[in-house]
């Protein structure tokens, strides 16, 4: 289906399918990021919180207040949305001292136990650095902050739990703004994109419907304009008027060879003729010959014989002209061409008592009549 | 010290001036009927120098035979009734001692704080914690003229019942007998 769908349609639908897909690669790429940059965002910002809580829960550890501790875990999640977070804090054994759900982690219960993950319990060994680890099921976030006496001593640890879900909204948050953005360029992009891939399908288009006229149509009546250019639509269209070129010079060619056949044809028929009328006009040409070499005085015999002698020269020279290489030459005339009128006409003059008065003085031409 | 003080006047809550120490515990925990059910568990004090929270569990511990020291798994102050009954209904503390006047009270104002705990047990009455004044001057004198009329007057009432307490009573020092028998019991 798609190999029988005009270029004219097939371009700008992939430019468009290819904008369409650079930006949803891009969109999902900045969404990556921006969720990345908010998980660490979000990192740091638990770390400063866990900074200041282990300052504040130092009296506490060091007096054995149980409650100042459960208070001050619970004053950063007084606010609400705070579901999903837990504060821990942990003794010097890795017991929990107070949390803000007690009832999920209870005073003195063994905190590692109580996870049940290897990868938090490995990262619980004391220390005097911060640690970051995520959860082997990848639900929950670790942090770990120690919480260290005047001397460096480390009197225990704060662990900060956090459900990744709480994540979720800053990544809607950035994908809703990718996403509007990304629409954005596209009701840009899209229709500029469309609009140069029909552009550039045009003169190949224009091409195309050029060539399904040949054959359909004369060559003379094929005129197609084509941008001019070096580039493989242009060197077509200079291939395509080089070729309709050719084909116009071959009509002109055929027609020419089509007159002279004809041509041909009338001049064997001519020829033909002319032979079939010159054989017995030769005869009565050498009839006449003969005649005078036998010396004949009659003088009317030879006025006569004069006059059909030149009738049958014209007769000659008529029929040669039909052959079609020989050129009709018209014969000059003559004073004994007028005489012959006065002998044709000096009967019919005699019978009804005219008087023929006859004055012929034109001059002879250069002509000769045995040609 | 009592003999430094005169007493001025005894709040009457619950129609005496009374009050009791209450034993509580999660509301859902249903076995405790002492504070001996709850050994080797966390236990909430509201206040050393506190009667109902401190030395009501105390005794109760000592007559039973008991090292309160070592008793309870861990055992922590809270330095307020009502944080006692929020402690125990965190699941904090497994158990709490708390000025019974202070539960009833706020059973009223915040059920559903006193709601996620249960009063396993009660204490004998003892002497509602009075009004003193020092000895000498006339302090004492006019503070007892008002508190007393309070329950007189429309404005005293308001407030009296915004305090949960009926009135004050002049009330005597044998009202404190019991807390001064426990203190020496837990001395000896």
């Amino acid at each position: 289906m798609l190999a029988n769908l005009s270029y004219r349609h097939k371009t700008p639908l992939a430019m468009s399918l290819v904008i369409v897909a650079t930006a949803a690669v891009v969109a999902g790429a900045l969404v990556w990021q921006g969720y990345t940059q908010a998980h660490l965002s979000f990192i740091q910002h638990s770390q400063v919180l866990g900074k200041t809580l282990a300052r504040t829960l130092r009296p506490a550890l060091l007096h054995d207040d149980v409650w100042q501790a459960y208070e001050i875990l619970l004053t950063p999640l007084e606010r609400s949305g705070d579901a999903g977070r837990a504060l821990i804090l942990l003794d010097a054994r890795g017991q929990v001292f107070a949390a803000s759900e007690p009832r999920q982690f209870a005073v003195l219960d063994n905190f590692s136990q109580a996870v049940g993950d290897p990868a938090v319990a490995a990262m619980l060994r004391p220390g005097k650095v911060q640690a970051v680890q995520e959860g082997g099921d990848g639900r929950y976030l670790y942090l770990r902050m120690p919480v260290l006496a005047e001397d460096g001593t480390v009197l225990g640890q704060l662990v900060q739990r956090y459900d990744q879900s709480l994540l979720a909204p800053r990544f809607f948050d950035v994908a809703a703004g990718t996403l509007t953005a990304a629409l954005a360029a596209l009701a840009l992009l899209l229709p500029l994109g469309w609009l140069a891939g029909k552009r550039l399908a045009e003169p190949l288009s224009h091409l195309a419907e050029c060539l399904t006229r040949v054959g359909r149509e004369v060559p003379d009546a094929i005129h197609c304009q084509f941008p001019h250019g070096r580039d493989e639509i242009g060197q077509l269209a200079e291939c395509f008027q080089g070729m309709v070129k050719e084909l116009v010079a071959a009509q002109a060619l055929e027609k020419h060879l089509a007159q002279s056949d004809r041509l041909a044809a009338v001049g064997r028929l001519s020829a033909g003729i002319a032979h079939e009328i010159n054989n017995p006009l030769g005869g009565m040409l050498n009839a006449i010959s003969n005649y005078r070499r036998r010396g004949s005085a009659d003088p009317h015999a030879e006025k006569t014989l004069a006059l059909i002698e030149r009738g049958l020269v014209q007769i000659r020279d008529t029929v040669s002209a039909l052959l079609v290489e020989a050129k009709l030459e018209s014969r000059a005339l003559t004073p004994d061409d007028l005489e012959d009128v006065r002998t044709l006409i000096a009967a019919d003059a005699q019978a009804k008592h005219l008087r023929l008065d006859w004055d012929n003085r034109i001059a002879s031409p250069d002509f000769d009549t045995s040609k | 010290m009592k003999d430094s003080l005169d007493l001025v006047v005894v709040p009457v809550f619950a129609g005496q001036p009374l009050y009791r120490s209450y034993l509580i515990v999660p509301a859902g925990e249903r076995a405790t009927r002492s504070i001996l059910d709850l050994r080797g568990k966390v236990f909430a004090f509201s206040d050393p120098d506190s009667n109902s929270g401190w030395l009501v569990p105390q005794v109760e511990l000592k007559r039973a035979g008991e090292d309160a020291s070592r008793f309870f798994k861990k055992s922590f102050y809270t330095w307020g009734h009502r944080k006692v009954i929020e402690a125990v209904a965190a699941g904090l503390a497994q158990g709490g001692s708390v000025d019974g006047y202070i539960w009833d009270s706020l059973a009223r104002l915040h059920p559903e704080l006193t709601g996620a705990t249960r009063v396993a047990w009660r204490s004998p009455t003892y002497g509602f914690p009075p009004i003193v004044a020092r000895r000498g001057t006339d302090v004492g004198e006019t503070l007892r003229h008002a508190l007393l009329q309070m329950s007189h007057t429309p404005p005293g009432r308001a407030l009296l019942a915004s305090l949960n307490l009926d009135g004050f009573a002049p009330g005597d020092a044998t009202l404190f007998a019991g807390i001064e028998a426990n203190w020496r019991y837990l001395g000896t």
